[in-house]
């Protein structure tokens, strides 16, 4: 069964983090993903840019409809993803709880993938 | 020419990342959750047949399915749902392969989905350090 792992965070609370912390945080988590790969758990990983950088397209009266920003304004927007291969629910959790941004305020959404679509 | 990252990541047996490209954009489908079976069924929609320039790429359960985890005073949180409760909720993704954001864009709006009153965030991939 194939989960995604999506990382969200408030990107203004990380902003002011000190920069020895955000270090640290992503030195774990770089640690975090070598170990989950080598368990032989991890299908991909995307980080994106901010998202400042985002631009939702829409559909009106059949016309595309293109606005600056993400799709939700959240206070919490998503910031990367893994893909992660578990038996079940519970796996896919234990590997999340692991992701360091947790500590900082981060969040870890943990969603199966519709299965017929599995890589 | 807009580089836009290394980003689809896969790992090989060893856990090692392997790039394969480059200018990668990341496509967020949010579905609106009040409309989305029917409207979609109503568009005649029922898989999207990848494009050429379609790189990866995964529909997601519905958010009924999901789980959140957080932590509180150094204790791990787990609730039911989305990391947030909005109208329209992540749907799936897709990573395409654009050389700036208005390819990117018009490969969206070729997009059946739109139609089905889905919307597509758009975003660059971030290109990580070799690891």
């Amino acid at each position: 069964m194939q989960y995604l792992l999506m990382c969200c965070f408030d990107e203004e609370l990380w902003a002011k983090l000190p920069e020895t912390q955000k270090g640290k945080v992503m030195q774990e988590y770089d640690e975090l993903m070598q170990a989950i790969g080598k368990g032989g758990h991890l299908r991909a990983s995307v980080k994106l840019e901010p998202s400042s950088t985002s631009t939702t397209v829409r559909e009106n009266n059949g016309r595309p409809v293109i606005t600056d920003g993400p799709f939700a304004e959240t206070k919490e927007q998503l910031g990367g993803y893994h893909l992660v291969e578990c038996k079940d629910l519970d796996e896919a959790i234990s590997i999340a709880v692991r992701i360091p941004t947790i500590r900082v305020g981060g969040s870890i959404e943990v969603r199966p993938v519709e299965p017929r679509c599995e890589r | 020419m807009r580089e836009v990252s290394l980003g689809m990541r896969p790992t090989n047996q060893n856990g090692h990342f392997q790039s394969i490209g480059s200018a990668r954009w990341f496509l967020l489908p949010g579905l609106s959750i009040s409309r989305s079976s029917v409207r979609l069924k109503a568009a005649g929609v029922e898989f999207v047949e990848a494009p050429t320039d379609y790189r990866a790429g995964d529909p997601l359960q519905p958010t009924s399915t999901a789980t959140t985890v957080r932590m509180k005073q150094g204790k791990t949180l787990m609730t039911d749902g989305p990391f947030a409760e909005t109208k329209e909720q992540l749907a799936g993704y897709n990573i395409v392969e654009a050389q700036n954001l208005d390819e990117a864009i018009s490969i969206v709006a070729r997009n059946p989905l739109l139609r089905a009153g889905h919307s597509f965030e758009v975003r660059p991939i971030r290109e990580l350090p070799p690891r």
